[in-house]
């Protein structure tokens, strides 16, 4: 076990080497870049005032535009400037925020505690509500009860998550005034003690938490029952129950644990996913996170940044991967990997 | 309704350890409730071991899963009747009275020990687990102690270790001990076993069923033995019931019911079963299908002895029939060798070769039949699959009448050999209409026009038994006997000249194996075919096959004559499994 882990640890560096250089040419390769975005932004700002004057200066001379290509690291041919950005990468040097003008590290690292604690939370209360509510489905299966709670599920699969996340803000941020508009925090959050500290982020969290997980919780619901019914018919249920067991202690004891090994495999993944979050939720209720950084840093072609969360993002999936194996195998006897005793 | 409590209070006087009284099984079709098992009763004496035998659907299992308390509900309910255990009726106790007898006064070894087994818990926590339900007085310490115990009594060794084992990690002889262990763990009153050697290979049935021998001896428990074998119930039981369709309809001791049996149903049941009193190669006596669902019984026993009349008048020519003397070889197999790769994975450079067949040189003559006998692993699906090209051998030759056959060309070797599955149910595409199945094979070879073919299609199902207007249905509306026909159909269409069976008559009941096997015997003179038949089963290849090999650990053991192998075997392990055989209480002059 502990030989395969190693070996799939391995595995990482050349997938990863692979990754970082599709993400490389794919930001080389997209036509437009910062010095196209800033020349257009210096031609708008000149038109403007100049609109009255002769058209002179609105274009950079060639000195600047060498200049700038230097700065940018866009003078060297493409393989060096790959090898280059890749040298930096390993000292965790992600490079210069186009946009911000700061290190893009420090750029990720401020969104980075918000994003976690969505992203953390938004895991734990999902299994919180999708065990316990799979198994009840489960047990219920067919009876009102299962019917009635299929409703939100289905309510919660069909609707996607920035949608129910506009009707929240608009029913009760902005027409009950129950919760704030958005943010991660107040603005006075600083000068807070931290009793109303912490009252104040659950009071902007609440909003947004019940987005994220509308989304994700129905098809882990689902997950549970359907892996728990299959459970449920089979054979060592009857042994269990032959041995003198009530039905609840057949469930429990036998059954669910059996039922869970699906939700180990998809551990992992949620990680990567849920970590980077989505961006039209952090949009909606103003959130800086990952999700807002990666949209905005496309759309301005701020490509450090860009570069910075592909990279991180695939690191996080790749460790995802071998974490569910590790789950897996940590719920599942019968896997064993790479284990000689097959 | 008091007054029949009191009466079944009263009979508690009879020793009887289990009573069964007028039991009525009923199942919900749609709106309607439609009876399974009619008003069965039985008894069963402390210390006695009783067998239920019957074919698939007569209700055996129902019966013991009624007497559990196990049927799925809603679906099935128990209509009326009484389960008296010890006088106390089971039906009538409340959830919690149920779980104290469950396990604890009555235990059960269910057929399958790899499913029965919770496949992420050791068998040691399963086994403590029952300890703990019933006899909370034990500390954790003696528990684990009895544990050990139990499983040093099923004859386990290196318990220690053992009891830490995952399921998955025993073989399928061990898990169905640990089943066993487990059932005697707290000394139950009554055992239940539902075919609970079923599914193992014959010399792992013969040690499970001399363990659960000296062990019911030993605990002193009475045994209730469910099972489809008659020669298996012979061997463990002292009493039989003779169940079909839902109804008891003979008890008797195992000498009584093999030397004289009663009901023409046993009788016909016994004689359908190949063995050495039935010449080789002549029709077994087959057992016909109710044509409606509640047959009287008069009927149905007119039915019974009509087969068994037949029988008696046909001769039986006891002179083994040869096949035709024909010496023109078919198929010759040269040293075959193959292996498979356990382990390689890309960081595993290591090779750890397992060898499925070594060294295999057979031949085989134009219109015999080859029996490969082995037990499971023991290679002889792998050689077949060669043969049939689906796998390519290592080294070593197989040659088709005189020349190496061009395997990878499977529409060449499709017309010349065809293959014939143990599961008719999974080798049938339950998506295709029985024409779409029988005419496929003559659509890939563009053999015909389509009215050709559909008349080709019915042609082969004349061949097999069954009627055209089968064609348009689906394979999920036939039996498994006549699933297996439309296979044997679906086979021959092409007109090969080399049949394979691999297990073909192992999923079936024993009635239908005979209607099978009878339809091979005649399938094979009339159409002169060359016939590779694989099985498990001694008393059927002794039955269907001149020439036997009897495969271990992917060798030839034993290659010869098949009464000679079957009556005087030479090998020492060919006598091994021989002897593992369940054999019949039968005096040598019955009923033929």
């Amino acid at each position: 076990m502990l030989g395969y882990i190693l070996r799939r640890l391995l595995l990482v560096i050349p997938t990863f080497i692979g990754i970082t250089i599709v993400v490389f040419t794919l930001t080389r390769m997209v036509p437009g870049g910062p010095i196209e975005r800033m020349m257009t932004a210096y031609q708008m700002a000149n038109q403007q005032q100049s609109s009255h004057h002769s058209i002179a200066g609105n274009t950079l001379s060639e000195d600047q535009l060498q200049q700038l290509k230097q700065y940018y690291g866009f003078d060297k041919p493409i393989i060096e400037s790959y090898f280059e950005w890749l040298g930096k990468l390993i000292d965790f040097d992600l490079g210069q925020s186009t946009r911000y003008y700061e290190p893009v590290w420090d750029t990720i690292k401020e969104r980075l505690p918000i994003s976690i604690f969505y992203g953390v939370c938004t895991l734990i209360i999902t299994y919180l509500i999708a065990i316990p509510l799979g198994i009840y489905k489960a047990l219920k299966h067919g009876e009102a009860e299962d019917f009635a709670t299929s409703i939100i599920v289905f309510l919660g699969y069909a609707i996607p998550n920035y949608i129910v996340a506009i009707a929240l803000l608009y029913t009760f941020s902005f027409h009950f005034e129950l919760f704030p508009m958005g943010g991660f925090s107040s603005d006075d959050f600083d000068y807070l003690p931290w009793q109303d500290q912490v009252w104040d982020i659950l009071e902007h969290a609440t909003l947004p938490l019940i987005a994220y997980i509308s989304g994700s919780f129905a098809v882990m619901t689902f997950m549970v029952k359907n892996a728990l019914l299959d459970n449920l018919s089979a054979q060592y249920v009857q042994t269990a129950i032959s041995k003198g067991m009530t039905f609840k202690q057949a469930v429990f004891r036998h059954a669910l644990r059996n039922s869970l090994i699906p939700l180990a495999t998809h551990f992992g993944n949620n990680i990567s996913v849920i970590l980077m979050g989505s961006f039209l939720i952090e949009t909606i209720f103003n959130i800086d996170g990952f999700g807002l950084l990666g949209y905005e840093s496309l759309i301005e072609r701020d490509y450090p940044v860009v570069m910075g969360i592909l990279v991180i993002s695939a690191l996080l999936t790749l460790i995802g991967n071998i974490l569910s194996d590790i789950c897996v195998a940590l719920a599942d006897p019968r896997i064993r990997f790479g284990a000689s005793n097959a | 309704m008091n007054d029949d409590i009191t009466t079944s209070n009263n009979k508690s006087h009879s020793n009887f350890l289990l009573e069964v009284i007028d039991l009525t099984i009923s199942v919900k079709q749609g709106d309607q409730w439609h009876d399974l098992v009619h008003e069965i009763s039985f008894q069963l004496c402390a210390g006695q071991t009783l067998g239920i035998v019957g074919e698939s659907g007569c209700g055996k299992s129902l019966t013991v899963q009624a007497i559990m308390r196990l049927l799925p509900q809603p679906d099935m309910k128990i209509r009326s009747g009484q389960i008296l255990f010890n006088g106390k009726d089971l039906l009538k106790l409340s959830q919690r009275q149920l779980n104290e007898i469950r396990g604890n006064k009555i235990a059960m070894i269910f057929q399958e020990p790899m499913t029965a087994l919770n496949p992420v818990r050791t068998i040691g926590s399963q086994i403590r687990e029952q300890i703990q339900l019933h006899q909370n007085q034990l500390t954790s310490k003696e528990t684990h102690r009895l544990c050990l115990q139990l499983l040093m009594d099923v004859g386990l060794d290196l318990v220690e270790k053992r009891e830490k084992n995952y399921p998955h990690q025993l073989s399928g002889g061990m898990r169905q001990r640990v089943m066993i262990a487990m059932a005697l763990s707290c000394k139950p009153e009554l055992i239940i076993a539902d075919e609970p050697t079923t599914a193992l290979d014959v010399n792992i049935q013969a040690q499970i069923l001399a363990l659960l021998q000296s062990l019911q001896k030993k605990y002193q428990t009475s045994l209730l033995f469910i099972s489809h074998d008659l020669a298996v119930i012979a061997q463990i039981c002292e009493q039989a019931l003779v169940m079909y369709g839902g109804k008891i309809i003979e008890r008797a001791s195992i000498q009584q019911l093999f030397n004289q049996p009663q009901h023409p149903y046993s009788q016909a049941l016994i004689l359908c079963s190949p063995s050495r009193n039935h010449p080789c190669r002549q029709p077994l006596p087959c057992i016909p299908q109710a044509q409606t669902e509640n047959e009287p019984e008069q009927q149905q026993i007119e039915r019974f002895q009509g087969v068994l009349d037949e029988y008696q008048r046909t001769e039986k020519d006891f002179s083994l029939i040869e096949n035709k003397a024909q010496t023109e070889t078919v198929l010759q197999l040269k040293d075959i060798f193959k292996s498979f790769e356990l382990n390689s994975s890309i960081f595993n450079f290591r090779k750890h070769p397992f060898y499925a067949v070594k060294n295999a040189s057979l031949k085989l003559q134009k219109g015999k039949t080859l029996g490969i006998v082995g037990t499971s692993g023991s290679g002889k699906t792998t050689l077949a699959k060669m043969i049939a090209g689906f796998l390519t051998p290592d080294s070593g030759d197989i040659l088709y009448q005189g020349k190496p056959l061009d395997r990878s060309n499977r529409l060449i070797l499709a017309k010349e050999l065809q293959y014939i599955f143990q599961d008719p149910q999974e080798s049938l595409n339950s998506r295709h209409t029985i024409q779409q199945l029988l005419i496929e094979p003559l659509i890939i070879h563009g053999i015909g026009t389509a009215a050709d073919r559909i008349d080709k299609a019915k042609e082969m199902l004349a061949l097999v038994g069954l009627p055209d207007h089968v064609l348009s249905r689906y394979p999920h509306e036939f039996s498994g006997g006549q699933k297996q026909r439309i296979g044997i159909a679906r086979g021959l269409i092409l007109q090969p000249k080399l049949l394979i069976c691999d297990e073909p008559v192992s999923a079936l009941d024993v009635s239908v194996q005979a209607q099978i096997l009878n339809l091979l015997v005649e399938l094979q003179q009339k159409l002169n075919l060359t016939m590779i038949f694989i099985t498990h089963d001694l008393a059927v290849v002794r039955h269907i096959a001149d020439d036997i090999a009897v495969m271990h650990d992917g060798e030839i053991i034993e290659y010869g004559a098949a009464v000679r192998i079957c009556d005087q075997p030479q090998e020492n392990y060919t006598q091994q499994l021989i002897a593992s055989t369940p054999t019949w209480p039968i005096s040598d002059n019955r009923l033929a």
